[in-house]
């Protein structure tokens, strides 16, 4: 005990006593120097800035003002140094007042990258980790993190599946792993998984890393697979409260309509069609002339449309704490009649520093989004939605009533008139989301600081549906209401050390920890019609008929519990070294397989800090890095591993409703995680005193033990089971590249490129499954398929090979009891007859290639971006080519094209088949084929946007004024006569097979805005 | 040394794991083991069973055994292109219907066999109920079997929940043994009423035995399995005949097996909404009418006796409740004539409707409350008429079996000396069979049995009928996931 207690006397005392003796040493002959260190950027004091003598212990930091003071002689050279900013050394010579005006150094800024658990310097980067800073965000009215990142990080495939206010992001980082489990992203906001990305104000956002290879994102072990996007937000600086408003105001236009057949054009062609088919005149031409046009159906139900959002932000810190408060408010009404969302945003970030060996943070966001809408979606028929129906409706009607004031309808075609669709159908949808977490970091000695961190992710949705008497199906109900509540609580619990030391040229850094967190989620769901009356809507279901209600609730719970570790070692400030493992655990495997362990490792040689680059000025940064990592999916479905049975399929008997129960499942207790493995080789390279920089990676990643349906016969009495089989490969080049080009003093011109390449393949799959049919649209039959040597869910079909002549051999070709105007179905196998057999892989959802070019010029205060991204080599299967062509009943209204340019006898070069008798040649899946598989590539003009820095004379009251124009969406240029409002949409919503029905239309979007800094 | 204790208890708190975190908990299924131990929970099974067993009568009755046939066609609504390609026997492999079909039986199977694999074991239960369960778990099975034979031909027999990746198909011999061995048991077991409407008993048992062997043209069997039906004295006609599937009317005495209906049902197994598609274009009715249409042929309709109630007229503005819509008053005020409009080329929606399941007044939306029909007496007096035709030629009996019919429905009586053959009498029960059973699922069938499926389609036009689609090919994906198949011949 003695001898502890001397240790630390001599540990801390000696240390002590020395600094005493020195400093009273130094203070010989000195004079004190006093002055006040402010930004250059804004003019703000900066407190705790550091002011260090070189060569000396002695130094100080600026108080909340900026002031400091210090003891220095006059041949003292005095270093001040903050984090952000450039450092600067000045000689004192016989000056006693200093006062300094610091520059921001944006390289330095840049420097430190969020690497999940924990920071690490750009530099000492080892792994593929792309960041993405607030300034270089996509600009425009984004709603959703992802929007910010679209066509800006290499690698990273983003697309908008629906356009609808609050509509679904897509984004796949290096292809899609996965063939039946998740392939979605792990989003990391703040430290706290699982984040919503819709559920908070892109202005809050500082920066967005994303981890693209597994050895960058193995510390998220088996929720890494495909990547990992870590959002970090805005947080205050020590000074004056900053408050910043920022505002636009758009207008909204749909970017292109679908050309349709016109009213007369529609009773022609149906007309003509029943002729030709040996049936009677439907309509004369008086009758079609005096429909003329008829009704554009679009037109009606589309509108112009106003988007606003309103951003007011406070940030700013005492002497041992720093906040930040972001409050937003954002209304998008949609360009389809009775759509819209408003969405509220406050966070509050808050950093408390009581003491220099601890500080606190802690992070509250709270979001409210409102989604008004109408019926949407894929249904074709009785429950199409309002933009399929506003396609297929007959144009010959408009939205007028009958003689009992109802909306007209054709009845012999079983879709509601658009308008009753719209008006008749009301949906609101509303998410609250509260993320709140919590964290202290506690420097328990020198190096080693351990942090325990709380965190909860708490949502409740609710969605209201409200049919009325305006439709057919609403009357028959007599009104029909349906409340979906769901809630989900995650919880999680860390515990981090972290130890960081160095030893001569030897620096190490070691965290270690251990994470617990659970996953809690209920939901009711209930159901009336047959009502009172309707001006109560979901708000009284009691008034409903009692034998119509239906009720439902339900409630899942998963956890996971891991451990993990990381070492990060340089030798020389040049040899990297980075190792990483994890090992998690989860309910949702059986006992034997409950935990896997993910590790990594890669390493960094930074080229240009050795010698032998010395003699060359070209490369001034050169590093060069590899990397290994496994990473897993546990995406699977709770249960999956054990036998149940659920309630369900309850029967009629003895006059009421009996409840049934059924086995859930065939259990398949060996159910594995599904294993990534990637190698990664990159090249970080800057030249020119990094005008021009860059980075290029290569990659390769297998991914074993698919999580996989196995269809099973359904002589088993299912459908599928759960099995671990086969291996994905996805292989790629991402290349990014920066270039100043003019760096003139009043004009600047710079580049932003990413591009990347990607290869997705089948490698292998089991010799009982060797080709997964599957995935029908709509009235159309399968249209994807999984197989070796193919990318996943390529589109599968027919090969269409022209159109039968008059005068040709039909009844010797493969389809005997074609008539003239028939498509040729390519006959693959050459048997002479036309099955399912003669299908072939007709594209693929992969780009091929896909790059985002930004062009940002300045003049004076003028700055002008320019954005265009573009996706090449990428097919989608046109469910709407598909109805036209081939539709469930004739009557339906057609894309122009196909009908306009359809085979007849005069007209024998025709594009497409004569849609006589079509039925004989669209049963179900030969619906697919190359008419209806199309070229979904695309360039886009994303964004322009010409801001103007407003100089100021007076500053009193502002500090900063920017106002902005932009223009959204401006131009996409397709290949050839690409049918749908966007190929970039996916009515398949997020997932990887794609689709195009009816979609949400895009739109292109005009907005002024202005940013206002005040003082 | 002592001070970096506190960081090793630290270190290891952070590695230890507890086992119960990562214990999968179950809050809305449950756990075999418990459950089938129950009452509760074996019931709830075999009404899961009934619930599967109840076919989808659009793709089973109408889909499959009408388009094909000659009574009845479809036209309009999202479902014209897939009833086209079954009237015009053009039918692939890969046409969903036959998928779901195929599924949806395996499925009752499964959860018959769920139940039967189990239910020795369970202490739960008296004796009497595990036989009587038992019974009705074989019942369904074998009704599922025979559902799928129709369509399929001889399929695999699965008897136990074991998996079985690739079984075979059975040979008709032994698919035969097993439907008799498992509804001769199952006929022994059920009492001849149950307390639940719904539930399966003897008789239904002996009458689909009784169809089964008609149609395997088993006749001796058929016609004493029949007889056995009758000589249970618990059926008798429904005097009443344009009421048989009125609402007010569940339950008579005619009916030997429904899937019961209500209208408040969550689910289409549930509930019955055939009565949409049969609604003619604009008519005038507050309930959901689809764009699909379901119609008879008006020679057809013409081909009923003047007096055969069978044939009277729907028209309640004017007080009729028959089976069959023929003339009506539009929502514009138009009356249209269903028998006589002139036909426009293409839109052909002008037919007579059959609406013999009257409209339910309390429908809810698109949901009916009638039951669905399955075996009824009508078809055993019918079905052994004409199996003591194929074992005698035209005989008495025959003829008196046949006359019940034409009496309740007060056509006129058939006369033994106007069938000078077997043939004559035969031909004559297939015309009686489609007068009575139409819009019933019986019509393919009946066409196979007596041979002229093709040969009828052939005489419509139907040229791509070829005398393979007698059955239809066993779904694609079921070839595809079990290589041990062997496809229907033809396809």
């Amino acid at each position: 005990m003695k001898k502890t207690k001397l240790k630390l006397l001599k540990k801390w005392l000696v240390p002590f006593y020395l600094i005493v003796l020195f400093s009273s040493m130094g203070a010989y002959g000195q004079s004190t120097i006093t002055g006040t260190i402010s930004s250059a950027d804004d003019g703000q004091p900066i407190p705790g800035a550091n002011i260090v003598v070189q060569g000396t212990n002695n130094g100080t930091s600026s108080d909340f003002d900026g002031n400091y003071i210090i003891e220095a002689g006059s041949d003292d050279v005095l270093i001040f140094s903050y984090l952000g900013y450039k450092t600067v050394t000045l000689t004192i010579g016989n000056q006693t007042e200093i006062n300094l005006s610091m520059e921001v150094d944006a390289q330095q800024l840049d420097a430190v990258v969020v690497v999940g658990y924990g920071t690490q310097k750009k530099g000492d980067l080892t792994g593929a980790v792309t960041r993405v800073d607030s300034e270089d965000f996509v600009k425009g009215a984004n709603t959703n993190a992802l929007q910010l990142l679209n066509g800006k990080a290499s690698g990273v495939h983003i697309s908008q599946s629906s356009s609808a206010p609050g509509g679904a992001m897509d984004i796949k980082i290096r292809g899609a792993s996965s063939i039946n489990a998740s392939n979605d992203v792990l989003v990391v906001i703040d430290g706290l998984p699982g984040g919503s990305l819709t559920a908070l104000s892109p202005d809050d956002i500082a920066s967005i890393e994303v981890l693209k290879d597994a050895s960058a994102s193995a510390i998220y072990g088996s929720r890494a697979a495909n990547g990992v996007v870590l959002i970090t937000t805005k947080k205050g600086k020590k000074g004056k409260m900053q408050i910043t408003y920022e505002s636009y105001i758009g207008l909204q236009t749909v970017t292109n309509t679908i050309d349709v057949l016109n009213g007369g054009e529609y009773l022609k062609v149906l007309s003509d069609i029943n002729v030709e088919s040996g049936g009677d005149v439907l309509s004369t031409p008086a009758e079609i002339a005096s429909i003329g046009k008829g009704f554009d159906w679009q037109d009606i139900i589309l509108r112009d449309s106003y988007i606003q959002n309103h951003q007011l932000s406070m940030s700013g810190g005492g002497e041992n704490s720093t906040y930040y408060v972001g409050l937003n408010f954002l209304k998008n009404d949609g360009v389809l009649l009775e759509t819209g969302e408003n969405k509220y945003n406050a966070r509050l970030n808050y950093t408390l520093t009581p003491s220099d060996k601890v500080d606190v943070n802690i992070n509250l966001s709270i979001n409210r989004s409102e989604i008004d809408g109408t019926l949407l979606g894929r249904g074709t028929n009785e429950g199409a939605g309002a933009i399929a129906a506003s396609l297929l409706f007959d144009p010959s009607l408009g939205p007028d009533f009958d003689s009992e004031g109802f909306y007209v309808r054709n009845p012999l075609v079983a879709i509601e008139n658009p308008m009753a669709i719209v008006l008749g159908n009301d949906r609101f949808d509303v998410t609250n989301t509260a993320y709140i977490s919590g964290s202290v970091n506690y420097e328990v000695i020198e190096g080693l600081t351990a942090t325990a961190r709380m965190g909860a992710n708490i949502e409740n949705f609710r969605s209201d549906v409200f049919e009325n008497n305006k439709t057919e199906r609403g009357r028959g109900l007599n009104g029909s209401a349906q409340i979906r509540s769901n809630d989900r609580i995650y919880w999680i619990s860390e515990f981090l050390a972290s130890y960081e030391r160095s030893f001569g040229e030897h620096d190490f850094k070691l965290l270690v920890g251990t994470t617990y967190e659970k996953n809690n989620t209920r939901f009711i769901l209930n159901s009336a019609s047959d009502f009172l009356s309707e001006v109560t809507t979901t708000n009284l279901l009691q008034s409903g008929n009692p034998e119509t209600y239906t009720v439902a609730s339900g409630k899942t719970v998963n956890t996971l519990q891991s451990a993990l570790g990381r070492l990060n070692y340089t030798f020389k400030d040049k040899y990297l070294l980075t190792a990483s493992v994890r090992r998690d655990g989860t309910s949702r495997f059986s006992e034997k397989n409950k935990y896997a362990i993910f590790p990594s490792v890669s390493v960094g040689w930074k080229i240009s800090s050795e010698p032998f680059m010395e003699n060359q000025d070209f490369f001034n940064q050169l590093k060069l890095r590899v990397g290994y990592g496994e990473i897993g999916n546990q995406g699977i479905n709770n249960f999956e591993t054990i036998n149940t049975f659920t309630a369900g399929s309850s029967a009629v008997l003895g006059g009421s409703i009996v409840s049934g129960a059924i086995p859930a499942r065939i259990a398949n207790p060996d159910l594995v995680w599904e294993t990534t493995k990637e190698t990664n080789i990159g090249l970080d390279f800057g030249f020119a005193n990094s005008r021009f920089s860059g980075s290029i990676d290569l990659y390769d990643r297998n991914t074993f033990d698919q999580l996989f349906s196995k269809p099973v016969p359904y002589t088993t009495g299912f459908s599928l089971v759960r099995v671990n089989f086969g291996q994905v490969n996805n292989k790629g080049v991402d290349f990014a590249f920066n270039s100043r080009n003019i760096n003139g003093k009043n004009f600047t011109w710079d580049t932003n490129v990413v591009f990347s390449v990607l290869k997705n393949e089948v490698i292998e799959l089991p010799t009982f499954a060797q080709q997964i049919v599957s995935g029908g649209f709509g009235f159309s039959g399968n249209y994807i398929v999984t197989r070796e040597g193919a990318p996943i869910s390529s589109f599968y079909g027919y090969e269409m090979n022209g159109i039968f002549q008059v005068g040709d051999d039909i009844a010797n070709s493969a389809q005997p009891t074609a008539l003239p105007g028939h498509p040729i179905f390519a006959d693959q196998n050459g048997d002479n007859k036309i099955d399912a057999t003669d299908r072939i892989i007709l594209g693929d959802p992969f780009a091929d290639y896909t790059f985002g070019i930004t062009n940002s010029f300045t003049y004076k205060d003028f700055s002008l971006n320019v954005y265009a991204y573009g996706v090449q080599g990428i097919q989608n299967f046109s469910n709407l080519a598909a109805e036209s062509l081939y539709p469930i009943n004739k009557e339906r209204n057609h894309v122009a094209v196909h009908y306009l340019d359809r085979w007849t006898v005069d007209n024998p070069t025709a594009q497409f088949p004569s849609g006589v008798n079509y039925t004989s040649y669209s049963d179900g899946e030969n619906k697919v084929n190359s008419f209806t598989v199309q070229d979904a590539s695309f360039i886009r003009l994303k964004n322009v946007t010409l801001n103007y820095k407003v100089p100021l004379k007076n500053t009193k009251f502002i500090k900063g004024a920017n106002i902005y124009v932009s223009g959204e969406n401006l131009l996409t240029i397709t290949k050839g006569d690409y049918i749908g409002y966007d190929p970039d949409g996916n009515s398949d919503g997020p997932g990887i097979s794609r689709a195009d029905f009816a979609n949400y239309p895009l739109a292109t979007m005009y907005r002024v805005g202005l940013k206002l800094d005040f003082n | 040394m002592k001070n970096i204790y506190p960081y090793i208890v630290t270190f290891l708190l952070l590695f230890s794991s507890c086992s119960d975190f990562l214990e999968e908990e179950v809050y809305t299924q449950y756990d075999p083991e418990v459950f089938l131990q129950t009452e509760a929970g074996i019931n709830a099974v075999i009404v899961a069973t009934y619930f599967q067993s109840r076919p989808g009568y659009r793709e089973a009755w109408f889909t499959f055994s009408e388009w094909p046939c000659d009574i009845m066609l479809e036209r309009g609504g999202g479902y014209a292109a897939p009833a086209a390609t079954f009237a015009n026997f053009n039918w692939s492999v890969s046409n969903s219907f036959f998928r779901n079909v195929w599924r949806d039986s395996y499925v009752a199977i499964r959860n018959a066999n769920s139940l039967l694999d189990e239910i020795d074991n369970v202490s739960a239960l008296s004796a009497d109920k595990v036989s009587v369960l038992k019974g009705e778990a074989s019942f369904l099975r074998a009704y599922n079997y025979i559902f799928l034979h129709d369509f399929f031909g001889p399929v695999p027999l699965i008897t136990t929940g074991e998996l079985d990746l690739e079984p075979v198909k059975a040979s008709q011999d032994a698919f035969s043994a097993f439907i008799e061995q498992e509804l001769l048991s199952a006929a022994n077991a059920l009492p001849v009423s149950q307390e639940l409407y719904g539930k399966a008993t003897k008789g239904a048992a002996l009458a689909l035995l009784g169809r089964y062997y008609l149609n395997t043209k088993q006749w001796q069997k058929s016609a004493d399995i029949y007889e056995q039906v009758m000589s249970l004295g618990a059926y008798s006609l429904f005097a009443n005949v344009e009421g048989l599937f009125a609402i007010e009317n569940e339950g008579n005495s005619e009916m030997i097996f429904v899937f019961p209906s209500v209208s408040s049902g969550t689910n289409s197994r549930q509930w019955w909404n055939y009565t949409p598609h049969a609604y003619p274009v604009g008519y005038n009715t507050g309930q959901v009418n689809y764009g699909a249409q379901f119609q008879l042929w008006r020679w057809f309709v013409n081909s009923f006796d003047v007096n055969d109630r069978r044939a009277s007229e729907y028209d309640p503005p004017n007080g009729k409740f028959g089976w069959i819509i023929k003339k009506y008053v539009n929502k514009g005020g138009e009356t249209v004539d269903l028998m006589n409009d002139p036909i426009v080329a293409g839109v052909e929606k002008l037919y007579p409707r059959p609406v013999k399941f009257i409209p339910d007044p309390n429908a809810i939306g698109q949901r009916h409350g009638n039951d669905m029909p399955i075996l009824r007496y009508a078809e055993v007096l019918v079905g052994r008429a004409e199996a003591l035709n194929e074992l005698q030629g035209p005989n008495q009996e025959s003829i008196d079996l046949l006359n019940i019919i034409r009496n309740r429905a007060e056509a006129p009586e058939y006369v033994l000396a106007d069938f000078p053959s077997k043939e004559a009498l035969r031909d004559q029960i297939l015309v009686e069979r489609g007068l009575e059973f139409h819009a019933e699922g019986q019509r393919r069938r009946d066409l196979i049995r007596h041979g002229t499926f093709i040969s009828s389609a052939l005489s419509r036009g139907k040229t791509n009928a070829q005398p393979h689609h007698v059955l239809y090919p066993i779904p694609q994906e079921e070839m595809d996931s079990n290589p041990s198949l062997e496809q229907n011949a033809g396809y």
